[in-house]
């Protein structure tokens, strides 16, 4: 996941503490030694606890499809990699879970509520909306990517897949992979979509950490 | 603690980074493959302090690691690697999970246009 990395206080630089709250990482701040959960992104202990990182938008795909999202992008170059335990590919995506079956789940947070959307409800669906916080979503699962995806959509907007295009029905069509128009409306110029902030999340884990949160497919 | 401390970078005996950048995105990339682990501290909280410290130790915040352009990152993924991505503007920068194993460099802090981000798995 992505976290802005400032609070209200100014800005954090977030380590690893070596510390597990409810079987979840804690993090630490080098400008306070404040404890921050890794979950929430709350600040749980020190001068910062109250205070909260924001997650941010991001995208949680195969690296294919990255490089058709962004061929001018750049990658972490780190190559110890050690534990076969990390190797995650898009091929758990599409089959809506990990080692063992565990369920896999797009987790989203705002304003206090919190909505999963189970992947193998997502690719059933191909494209599911949904509001949370007050903000409509949309979510998407793109089958020959094995991605899921999700943008913040306006209120009483609709939009359906076709031919690989996100058509919208009062007119306009998007790029499902970036959210950018294909060109413009004759009443306005179209603005992209806007990613909106999700976690991959095991189901189990999630329910457990939101037993009063709303679970997409379950309603 | 000492010893444990010890013993845990011994499990996980990471060599130091060889090649670091600047903590904006880099425009030039490492020539070789480069490796990257945060400092182990001593943990120090109090007794109040939730949780409980399964690991001896606190990792220093990683700030500069190394970057390939797409195409030298295609000879080390797969396509079907997944990775965290983050796209700001004409900036974009991916995080392969499988890079962000074990504790000394689960989370790394960048600057992408101008904006700190915290990423972390």
């Amino acid at each position: 996941m992505v976290y802005a990395g400032k609070t209200k206080s100014g800005v954090a630089h977030i380590g690893v503490s070596g510390r597990l709250k409810d079987r979840n990482l804690v993090m630490w701040d080098e400008e306070t030694n404040s404890l921050w959960s890794q979950l929430s992104g709350e600040g749980i202990y020190g001068k910062r606890k109250g205070e909260s990182l924001k997650l941010s938008p991001s995208v949680f795909v195969g690296f294919a499809t990255w490089k058709k999202m962004a061929p001018k992008g750049q990658v972490l170059a780190l190559t110890d990699v050690r534990a076969k335990i990390w190797h995650y590919t898009r091929q758990d995506l599409a089959r809506g879970a990990l080692r063992r079956g565990h369920a896999l789940a797009l987790g989203l947070r705002s304003q206090g509520e919190t909505l999963a959307i189970p992947l193998a409800f997502l690719q059933k669906k191909r494209i599911v909306t949904s509001e949370i916080g007050g903000k409509r979503i949309l979510a998407l699962w793109l089958k020959d990517e094995m991605a899921p995806l999700v943008y913040g959509i306006p209120k009483g907007a609709h939009f359906h897949l076709d031919k690989g295009r996100l058509v919208q029905a009062k007119g306009g069509a998007f790029d499902p992979l970036t959210g950018k128009p294909f060109g413009k409306t004759a009443s306005r110029p179209a603005s992209p979509l806007r990613r909106f902030p999700y976690l991959p999340v095991l189901l189990k884990a999630w329910k457990t950490w939101y037993p009063q949160g709303r679970v997409l497919g379950t309603e | 603690m000492l010893l444990l401390a010890t013993a845990l970078m011994a499990a996980f005996p990471l060599p130091p980074l060889q090649d670091s950048r600047p903590s904006s995105i880099p425009q030039s990339k490492p020539s070789a493959p480069s490796r990257k682990s945060g400092k182990a501290l001593r943990a120090q909280w109090g007794e109040g302090a939730p949780g409980r410290q399964v690991v001896p130790v606190k990792f220093k915040p990683i700030r500069k690691v190394p970057y390939w352009t797409n195409a030298e990152a295609s000879k080390h993924l797969s396509p079907d690697d997944l990775v965290i991505g983050i796209i700001r503007g004409e900036e974009a920068i991916a995080y392969p999970i499988k890079m962000l194993g074990g504790p000394q460099r689960e989370i790394i802090n960048q600057k992408i246009h101008g904006e700190p981000y915290v990423v972390n798995w």
